[in-house]
């Protein structure tokens, strides 16, 4: 500071990229680091089901109906024989690709939304927002078994069910710093050398926004396998034999009275697993990228 | 360093015969921060003391380790900050001694409360915005001094008195943000003179304030310091400041006290080269008397400057803005409706030349800024006709006003804020020429960019680097290389060199008057500093309440102001010579603002003409 008077002092100031100081960051959370672990595995055993699985998930053992987890069935099989494992493990690709997708999709829309009504505020504001606002007041659950009974079951409406449930969260996240940063001075220079409204909205205030955005879609990937793994549950998700999460805890229902806890333990604790560490990916993520959303 | 201590202590030891007295003693006060790259040592070897009704100013730039000292006396330190060495010794009311580095958190917030008083530098921020006025004086008395609200109210009313609010009653249940800078520091002394404290201190609490509000408050804190006899420690980085309110000066350096003395001795004969090199940066008012057109700031080891070439009056002007209005709605009650509106500009009239300075100066809340801003639309102008190069900007649509932008450019005054943090340097810059389709791709703008950052002074290889690799004053630079990429005829300079240190603004100064000489390019310069004003203007433009009640050449403005309001503005400059001092008259001046009914209309400004091109507002 006191010797700008050499134009050369920031070259000789030493240099902090800000991905070294987020690595730096992220490396101190042990937990994050397991779930990233984690993910990563599950990511790959996703990719790889078709080599991984030791049994079609489809094909049925009539040997082997409902029975506890043993060497050949590491997980066990269900009322059809099926092996527990192999289903599960194609059931990641299903949860993941639903999951991914849905957030995907959901915070596209929001994101959008949220620069237009922050940027441009007025009316187009109060549109969006109120919207929002009605999307919020129905309990997401709900809002999402409407649009699948509209749509009807199956994947892809399950995707666009969960997608629409995610677009107020991601809405409002980004108005609300759409507002505070379309008053920076930086902001108003660059108004000032004349650019677009476009120019404005995707150079200047998207890219502050991303880091909270990244924040938000890692937590909310974990509740929409969740939701997605629900709307399955209760028959709105795809086909019941496809080997979904969901679907694996609905059919298990009735073992599960007749005492065969491998049938429900296994599903649920993947999903239980999987949306524990996106939340814990989310909350590391927070930390390291955004320190101000900290509550 | 110990012994250069010791003897950089023994002259004011000697002068000052006992220290035993002291109300705040600081010794070999060490603090490192901890940080990414490891410790940051921020103070070395810190002493000095403050007594009762004793006004210490401590001097330093940026970085000098000044906020860090009254941060660690008033306990407030950061949590990665460490003290390594030394105590802060206080002696308080009762009588005993204790080491304010030790205390804990709630012994320090007692303290803070009751004996201790703090101002900060941001009065925008360092109140509560969501609380009343009223609510946040009288909190600190009420959990200090037990007094019940009636009393607490009573105290408030009377403090606010002392600090010379005008109709304390309505300030008092008025929100922070209702009030302007002057008011709301007023307000902040207010609150730490709540509980009587025997000490205060005030870490930059004019720097945010214009020169009339500043004189005010300095007036203020000289006269409460002898009506209590409280000791003050105020943190400082201007000369002028200094010289106009300490009894004793601390001069800090990169962490060190590099030199301490009486304000005289210290003034006629600064022994540190530092002090030296800071004393030579102050600009001082009454350097320019006789010269008319401007001149660069001298700087050490170069040649003396020449003067900026005379402007010609003869050819038509570059800007010309007739009766231009900018008004802004103030909306109250529950339906919002537009019951006053503040008159930020009031049918302001003016004319700039090519190559010429025209410097706007004023008090907040007179319209400068707005006017600056409306120029290039970034606030909405009512009514008015602004023509450039004959051109009618007023008439023009949004499309056409885009593609008119290239002529005329502007500089804010945040050189932290004005640069997206996100962008690389070289991409802010070429951002202008990207705009108005002069280059296809950032790669084709790259030779400009690097020429433009080697014409305002900075490495073409820094365009690859980040806005936060750098310091203030370079990024003030990297405004001016981006206004300059259109190569315009006029720039708007709002504050644009009000954040930077005394040395960095006069080179930032500098560099926009050679740009003047090289580019002949004309300059709005809207700044509140008049000796900078004093340097870098042909012509002053003075406004109040939205309007110019003066405007004339520089030499003939300053020599002899004509209107009362820039008699006033002269007057309150800080001089930067303690033996000037002189007992200001306290204006009790209501301060007025351009808040009018809705639709009313002022009568319109007439001028009389006191000189060439000089000319003052008739009042009344």
């Amino acid at each position: 500071m006191t010797s700008s008077s050499s134009p050369l002092v920031a070259a000789a100031a030493p240099l902090s990229s800000p991905w070294r100081q987020f690595t730096r960051r992220f490396l101190r959370h042990r937990m994050a680091l397991g779930a990233t672990l984690f993910l990563l595995i599950l990511c790959m055993a996703a990719i790889l089901a078709p080599w991984l699985a030791p049994y079609d998930p489809q094909a049925s053992d009539w040997m082997a109906l409902a029975s506890p987890p043993d060497a050949s069935h590491w997980f066990g099989t269900d009322d059809l024989g099926r092996d527990i494992f192999s289903r599960i493990l194609y059931g990641a690709r299903l949860s993941l690709w639903v999951g991914l997708t849905s957030v995907g999709l959901g915070a596209i829309g929001g994101v959008l939304l949220g620069l237009i009504a922050g940027f441009h505020g007025g009316r187009v504001d109060t549109l969006i927002m109120r919207g929002a606002d009605v999307l919020f007041a129905f309990p997401g659950m709900l809002l999402a078994i409407a649009i699948v009974a509209v749509l009807g079951p199956g994947l892809n409406n399950l995707i666009i069910a969960v997608a629409v449930f995610s677009v107020p969260v991601f809405a409002r996240l980004v108005r609300a710093q759409a507002l505070s940063l379309k008053t920076t001075t930086y902001v108003e220079a660059a108004r000032s050398l004349g650019a677009s409204t476009s120019t404005l909205m995707l150079r200047h205030l998207l890219p502050a926004t991303l880091a909270s955005v990244i924040v938000f879609f890692t937590m909310r990937i974990g509740v929409s396998i969740l939701t997605a793994a629900g709307l399955s549950f209760i028959g709105l998700g795809p086909e019941p034999d496809v080997p979904e999460w969901g679907n694996m805890l609905a059919s298990s229902r009735s073992l599960m009275m007749a005492g065969a806890w491998h049938v429900s333990v296994f599903p649920g604790a993947a999903i239980f697993v999987t949306v524990l560490a996106f939340n814990l990916l989310g909350d590391a993520l927070r930390d390291t990228l955004d320190p101000k959303l900290k509550g | 360093m110990q012994s250069t201590m010791s003897q950089l202590h023994s002259p004011t030891t000697e002068s000052n015969p006992a220290t035993a007295d002291a109300l705040l003693e600081i010794e070999g006060l060490s603090v490192s921060f901890g940080g990414d790259h490891g410790d940051v040592q921020a103070l070395e070897g810190v002493g000095f003391a403050v007594r009762p009704g004793e006004i210490v100013a401590l001097v330093g730039e940026s970085g000098s380790g000044k906020s860090v000292t009254s941060l660690a006396t008033m306990g407030l330190l950061p949590d990665n900050a460490r003290r390594t060495s030394g105590t802060i010794r206080y002696r308080s009311a009762s009588g005993e001694c204790v080491d304010l580095g030790a205390l804990t958190d709630q012994a320090h917030r007692r303290l803070r409360g009751s004996e201790l008083g703090m101002i900060f530098q941001e009065p925008m921020t360092s109140l509560n915005p969501v609380l009343r006025v009223g609510d946040q004086l009288t909190e600190a008395a009420r959990l200090h001094l037990g007094l019940d609200p009636r009393a607490a109210r009573a105290r408030a009313l009377e403090t606010l008195g002392r600090v010379r609010i005008p109709a304390a009653e309505r300030v008092f249940a008025t929100y922070p943000h209702e009030l302007s800078g002057g008011m709301r520091q007023r307000v902040m002394i207010a609150m730490a003179l709540m509980c009587r404290p025997r000490l205060l201190i005030a870490d930059e609490p004019t720097t945010a304030l214009d020169v009339t509000v500043q004189a005010h408050i300095l007036e203020i804190l000289r006269d409460l310091q002898r009506q209590f006899s409280i000791g003050v420690l105020f943190i400082t980085h201007d000369m002028g400041v200094v010289a106009e309110i300490a009894d004793r000066v601390v001069v800090m350096q990169a962490g060190r006290v590099v030199e301490q003395n009486e304000v005289g001795a210290l003034f006629a004969a600064p022994r540190h080269p530092y002090t030296r090199k800071l004393l030579a940066a102050v600009p001082r008012l009454g350097e320019m008397r006789g010269t008319f057109s401007p001149v660069p700031f001298p700087m050490p080891g170069e040649p003396p400057s020449e003067p900026q070439p005379a402007v010609d009056y003869t050819q038509p002007p570059l800007l010309e803005v007739e009766a231009l209005q900018v008004r802004f709605p103030i909306r109250a009650g529950w339906l919002g409706r537009v019951t006053r509106e503040i008159q930020a500009v009031d049918r302001v009239g003016l004319s700039l030349w090519p190559g010429e300075t025209l410097a706007l100066v004023g008090e907040s809340g007179s319209g400068k800024s707005t006017l600056g801003r409306s120029l290039l639309r970034l606030a909405p102008s009512l009514d008015g006709r602004v023509s450039l190069d004959g051109k009618r900007l007023d008439e023009l649509d949004e499309a056409g006003f885009r593609a008119m932008r290239r002529e005329l450019q502007m500089v804010f005054q945040d050189p932290y804020a004005s640069l997206n943090p996100r962008l690389t340097v070289g991409f802010s810059i070429a951002e202008p020429l990207l705009i108005q389709r002069r280059v296809a791709s950032l790669r084709e703008a790259l030779p400009q960019v690097e020429r433009l950052l080697e014409q305002v002074g900075l490495s073409p290889a820094h365009a690859r680097r980040y806005p936060h690799e750098f310091s203030g004053g370079q990024r003030q630079r990297i405004a001016i290389a981006r206004a300059l990429a259109l190569s315009p005829k006029l720039i708007v300079a709002d504050e644009a060199v009000s954040a930077l240190d005394v040395s960095v603004k006069a080179q930032v100064i500098n560099l926009m008057m050679a740009l003047q000489r090289r580019l002949r390019l004309a300059w709005l310069f809207i700044s509140h500093d008049m000796a900078v004003v004093e340097r870098v203007a042909h012509r002053v433009a003075v406004m109040q309440l939205g309007r110019i009640v003066e405007i004339g050449p520089r030499e003939a403005l300053f020599r002899t102001p004509q209107h009362p309001y820039t008699r006033r503005l002269l007057d309150a400059v800080p001089i930067a010579d303690p033996s000037q001092r002189r007992g200001r008259r306290l204006d009790d001046e209501e301060p007025r603002s351009a808040l009018f009914p809705k639709g009313y209309q002022r009568p319109a400004p007439s001028y009389r003409e006191v000189g060439e091109r000089h000319w003052v507002l008739e009042d009344g």
